[in-house]
């Protein structure tokens, strides 16, 4: 019946007749083998790739952390010298204090004199200045 | 019958292989993974101490100019400290001789003070 239907919708070519094959179990290994193989090797290529990237990735962690000590050890110098220079600073801005605050002491003294000496003062406006001369430099 | 029994060893073994590999391949991954992180975590690291050693640099430098400046304040309040010394100096050992009416150490007193008090 099917047969009849195969050849006459085929327009009167013969059927499909399948090769004579091993015995069926023997090839299902084979086919099994194959496809084991073919996965195998995929991934032996895979982890391979990976043991690569891997290894590549530790080199450059150890070269980030060996810039890593090299940047920290060049900042505490960096800090250190900052703290010097602060040291520097607060030194210079005391002893300019110190010229000030004298410069600021002798100074009262100092215009009382010039004002004595230079302003042509004369009688009760000199002995003024007399007086002012006494208090401050005295 | 045996060849059979090999060929089933054959299978048993390149899919214990594969497993392996399946494994291999898998750790590794996740080991990649792990030290790309770590590396990233270190670079953000070392950004931030270069931050850090920019900032320092730069108040040294900072602090270098204020250090000049100070000198070169200092150097007038020298110069101007010398030149009120001279005249305090001279006022006082004046008012002090007026006081012990030392003429004669009034008198030169009152010379220095006329030199070094100059406007």
């Amino acid at each position: 019946m099917h047969t009849m239907r195969y050849e006459t919708e085929l327009n009167g070519y013969r059927p499909f007749v399948p090769p004579p094959l091993p015995p069926g179990p023997v090839s299902g290994v084979r086919d099994g083998v194959t496809t084991l193989i073919v996965l195998a090797s995929l991934f032996l290529v895979s982890a391979g790739i990976f043991v690569t990237l891997f290894l590549i990735a530790r080199g450059d962690h150890a070269n980030a952390v060996a810039r890593l000590e090299e940047r920290r050890s060049e900042l505490a110098e960096v800090d250190e010298r900052v703290a010097s220079a602060e040291a520097g600073r607060r030194r210079a801005d005391e002893r300019n204090t110190v010229l000030k605050s004298d410069n600021a002491a002798m100074s009262g003294c100092v215009k009382a004199m010039r004002h004595y000496l230079w302003d042509g003062l004369a009688d009760s406006r000199r002995a003024a200045a007399a007086r002012d001369l006494l208090t401050k430099c005295g | 019958m045996e060849q059979r029994a090999g060929r089933r060893g054959t299978v048993v073994t390149l899919a214990v292989a594969a497993g392996v590999l399946v494994a291999a391949t898998a750790l590794f991954v996740v080991l990649y993974v792990r030290e790309q992180t770590e590396i990233s975590r270190v670079e953000e690291r070392i950004a931030t101490a270069e931050v850090s050693i920019a900032g320092g640099n730069e108040r040294i430098t900072v602090m270098k100019s204020t250090v000049d400046e100070l000198d070169a304040e200092r150097a007038r309040l020298t110069t101007m400290n010398a030149e009120l010394h001279a005249c305090a100096d001279a006022a006082k050992d004046s008012v002090a001789a007026a006081r012990r009416a030392n003429e004669a150490a009034f008198g030169a007193a009152m010379g220095k003070a006329f030199v070094h008090c100059r406007r």
